[in-house]
């Protein structure tokens, strides 16, 4: 009995010393990962809570390890997405499987009539409004000053007349995008109180004005904070995050680049990260997550959370971080109902933001003959079903999706416009048609077939003259070994526009995939690297994200 | 690289190991004549039960206790295995769970608070300037005119509307409706009482008698106070800590005895004033004893002096004529220790004319929750 409790702490010790090096891939036992299909956690051991939590706390590591040497208990994460997480709980997932969860807010999840018995208790642990970080010699071509009067309606008529480009969270998934959205969804609508139906109806025409300006879109926001930071100088003027966030990439922003945090005058959303425990943990557990919740709220904890992550305190008496001001705004009220806030969503999607452009380049070489295929056609297969109310997963109305096929070269290239209203289904059926009609059999040329789908996208962009949202994702079984080598891909990304060069690839890991040549074209393209050797489901959904 | 994070990464796990295992705090001892309970309180409770000086003074009865926090409405509903006791933030989720369990004996009321409402100053002066509040002369005690506030309500009053002072010198975070922002009285005691407090002034300052009695009207009215809120937070302790933490909501319903706790430390937010709306409701923290075990807590912390003054010490009002008089004296005690008027507390509700709604049985309550949330 004993034994087995030093061993959960070594293993939970390490879990989080694994979050605090998590781009380093040899400590002993890596951070479970965690896609929207969620794998199960270890099981329960002493002294260990299971948490499953949004990514954004990996700043609090330091902290953490500080309240093991001091209450004993070991935070073992798992992340995942605000929204999803709010799923798995609803859906019954987290049982038995996690202690309790830790996502910047439990709005969403509240609306769920099926959450609140899933719910023992729920304490804030700390607080950031979602701001608007505005590079600071865009803030003064705007006549701003120090951004202390800027409502969202003049965000939108910044951003509607082209003088604000910024990047922002799919609210679908990111508590950040989704409070962002119900903001700016409440000033434009001149709603007093919390938004409704036709409060969105009204607002409509000021949204899609004001998400013209929205020309990068991610699935997390440590991926946004990276690409604002490699953006073309100048071509991307601000982010939509946590105050926090904003104020915390500062540290290490260049000086052209530096954030002023704006946090409009006719109200805010705020996270307050409630730590919360499942109804369905056990004794043990329960009292570690007591034990741990009160030494979170400690004063000297709150003050050094405070300073180490500039969110505020939440605990009396404790003075906010030096730097963060004190100023109040008006908190905007959370939608009461699920019907308005995945309405709000689903018009986000399908009508209010800027329309993707969306190429697939598919590996259907012999290797992926069977299992492989069939797990390819179902991965994709899901993305034209209709079962999806807040626009997760689904191809959106007005979506140009391209199918690339290849092997030892491209087979096939199939382009969808994915109509608005009642066309949609028919369109997603023939697109699940061209899926399910795939095949496999050649060799594998990775790099001429990426190749190629810049050339369709160049191609696409001149005959329609558009501005997208523009994204290629990659799904091989093996390495490359026919046609473009790496060197001569490099070359050739190198020899495209500016324009073209800001196409990120997000190339998805499977089967015997060759992992450094895809974290390579990753990183040379300003994308990201997704697994699918776990789910494939689970990681063609989680990039729909970024598209 | 790879194998210096490696052998730092054991190095680390060893030394918090050792560190861990020579530090860990030891949970309660139970000396051999104790005994050890477990129960669930509402989160406003929580802090109280894991003050050392409580334990000590429990640990003096002989008693060690566990707590975990739980909205007082959501106690009924979740898996109760192995409690000793539930400490619910009033006397209907008590009265529930004591008919669910077949329990006999009597649920114990070891003390009570309250309901007020926390704002700040600058929001206080604008409620004054327009009626809605009033700061009495010679008490310093500030009360909101709650018959004010519900004809705002009707009339979809917003603080811009307020005509006073004219806009450019209002506060920049009063925007919007009026509303009291509350929690979720599904789950929480807190909002289900200020529910109890509305319906009461909607029904000519009586309380309803039976379900029937919640009319379509009173319904609409109640659906009127709550769903400008959006969603509600589950338990009282949360609303509360976003205030704290300086979130624009500039009217919120807490207990007394969390705006007292924060006074009685001086760690009250500076700018933070207490409102007593002119008719509130009192929240009378009920113990449910499952057993004997849970009795003997249940006594404790009604009869047990060092107890008593603790339960003041976190704002709470204890129970009988001597928790009356040890309350009235540390609020005295305290009050002339702070120079500023603005943290008043009425020791005596009936002296500051404070009137008290009646809150009615379970089967109504449950009544103007469904007829609230438009169920």
């Amino acid at each position: 009995m004993r034994r087995s409790g030093v061993r959960g702490l070594i293993a939970g010790l390490a879990l989080l010393v694994a979050t605090s090096v998590a781009a380093c891939t040899s400590s002993p036992a890596p951070p479970p990962k965690t896609g929207p299909s969620d794998p199960p956690a270890a099981s329960a051991q002493p002294g260990v809570l299971r948490v499953l939590a949004g990514s954004e706390l990996q700043d609090l590591a330091p902290v953490l390890e500080e309240a093991q040497k001091a209450t004993g208990v070991t935070v073992q994460f798992a992340w995942t997405g605000s929204l999803d997480g709010a799923d798995a709980v609803s859906a019954g997932r987290t049982d038995g499987k996690y202690d309790a969860i830790w996502f910047p807010s439990n709005q969403y999840l509240h609306l769920d009539e099926g959450s609140k018995s899933k719910l023992l208790s729920e304490t804030p642990i700390m607080a950031s409004p979602v701001a608007f970080g505005i590079r600071s010699a865009v803030l003064g071509d705007l006549g701003w000053g120090d951004g202390s009067k800027v409502t969202w309606g003049n965000l939108a008529e910044a951003a509607s007349g082209g003088k604000l480009s910024y990047g922002m969270a799919d609210p679908s998934r990111s508590n950040s995008g989704f409070s962002a959205l119900v903001s700016v969804a409440s000033a434009f609508s001149g709603a007093n109180a919390a938004l409704t139906e036709a409060d969105v109806q009204k607002a409509t025409p000021q949204l899609k004005q004001f998400f013209t300006g929205q020309k990068l879109t991610s699935g997390s926001s440590g991926w946004l904070a990276q690409a604002y930071s490699r953006a073309e100088r100048g071509s991307i003027g601000a982010l939509v995050n946590y105050e926090s966030v904003l104020l915390s990439m500062n540290k290490t922003l260049a000086a052209d680049q530096q954030l002023t945090v704006v946090r409009p005058t006719d109200g805010v959303i705020s996270a307050n990260y409630p730590l919360t425990l499942l109804s369905s943990s056990a004794q043990r557990e329960r009292e570690s997550f007591q034990r741990l919740t009160s030494y979170l709220l400690k004063e000297d904890v709150q003050k050094r959370i405070s300073e180490l992550t500039l969110r505020r305190p939440v605990t009396a008496g404790v003075a906010p971080a030096a730097g963060l001001p004190t100023d109040r705004r008006h908190e905007l009220p959370f939608p009461g109902t699920r019907a308005v806030a995945d309405g709000l969503l689903s018009s986000y999607q399908n009508e209010l933001r800027r329309p993707s452009r969306t190429v697939y380049v598919l590996d259907t070489s012999g290797s992926m003959a069977g299992q492989r295929l069939s797990s390819l056609k179902s991965a994709m297969g899901r993305l034209t079903g209709a079962d999806d109310t807040r626009g997760v997963r689904r191809f959106r109305d007005r979506e140009e999706v391209t199918l690339i096929s290849f092997a030892s070269k491209v087979k096939s290239t199939k382009t969808h416009s994915v109509p608005t209203g009642a066309g949609a289904q028919q369109e997603l059926a023939s697109i699940n048609g061209d899926v399910q009609a795939l095949s496999a059999d050649g060799g594998t040329a990775v790099y001429s077939s990426l190749q190629e789908a810049y050339r369709v996208i160049q191609r696409q962009q001149s005959a329609a003259g558009d501005d997208r949202f523009t994204s290629i994702v990659l799904m091989t079984d093996g390495e490359s070994n026919e046609g473009a080598s790496d060197k001569d891909f490099r070359t050739f990304y190198e020899g495209l526009s500016s324009a073209q060069k800001a196409t990120p690839v997000f190339p998805i890991l499977f089967g015997d995939a060759a992992k450094g040549q895809l974290q390579g074209i990753a990183d040379l393209t300003g994308g990201k690297l997704f697994d699918g050797t776990g789910s494939l489901d689970g990681a063609f959904e989680e990039i729909r994200g970024y598209q | 690289m790879k194998r210096v994070i490696g052998v730092l990464t054991v190095l680390l796990v060893l030394g918090g190991l050792v560190f861990a295992v020579v530090n860990r705090k030891p949970g309660p001892k139970p000396g051999p004549n104790d005994i050890t309970l477990t129960g669930m309180v509402g989160s406003e409770k929580g802090a109280f039960f894991d003050d050392q000086q409580v334990k000590d003074a429990l640990k003096a009865r002989g008693l060690v206790v566990n707590t975990q926090s739980a909205g007082s409405w959501q106690m009924g509903d979740l898996k109760n295995d192995n409690l000793d006791f539930v400490f619910p933030a009033s006397q209907q989720p008590a009265e529930a769970i004591k008919a669910d369990h077949n329990l006999k004996s009597t649920p114990t009321r070891p003390f009570y608070s309250p309901l007020v409402i926390v704002t700040y100053k600058s929001t206080a002066e604008v409620l004054r300037q327009n009626n809605l509040a009033s700061q009495d002369e010679t008490s310093h005690v500030w009360k909101f005119s709650m018959k004010g506030f519900l004809d705002g309500v009707e009339n979809k009053t917003t603080w811009q509307k307020l005509p006073n002072p004219p806009a450019n010198e209002k506060p920049g975070d009063l925007v919007g409706s009026i509303f009291l922002t509350t929690t979720n009285p599904e789950t929480s005691s807190s909002g289900a009482l200020y529910l109890a407090m509305v319906s009461y002034l909607l029904n000519a300052n009586q309380v309803i008698p039976a379900p029937a009695g919640v009319t379509q009207q009173i319904g609409e009215k109640l659906q009127a106070v709550i769903s400008p809120q959006g969603v509600m937070k589950n338990s009282t302790e949360e609303p509360f800590m976003d205030f704290v933490s300086g979130n624009g909501r500039p009217l919120v319903l807490a207990y007394e005895s969390q705006a007292l706790e924060l006074v009685l430390k001086k760690k009250a937010p500076a700018d933070m004033v207490m409102l007593y709306p002119d008719t509130t409701v009192v929240s009378d923290h009920t113990i449910v004893a499952f057993n004997d075990k849970g009795q003997r807590l249940a006594d404790a912390l009604a009869d047990d002096p060092a107890l008593r003054e603790l339960e003041i010490k976190y704002g709470f009002r204890p129970s009988g004529a001597a928790g009356a008089a040890a309350f009235a004296a540390k609020v005295h005690e305290t009050q002339s220790s702070i120079p500023e008027a603005r943290f008043a507390f009425a020791p005596d509700l009936g002296v500051a004319k404070v009137s008290q709604a009646t809150v009615p049985t379970p089967a109504v309550m449950k009544q103007l929750v469904d007829a609230a949330k438009a169920k």
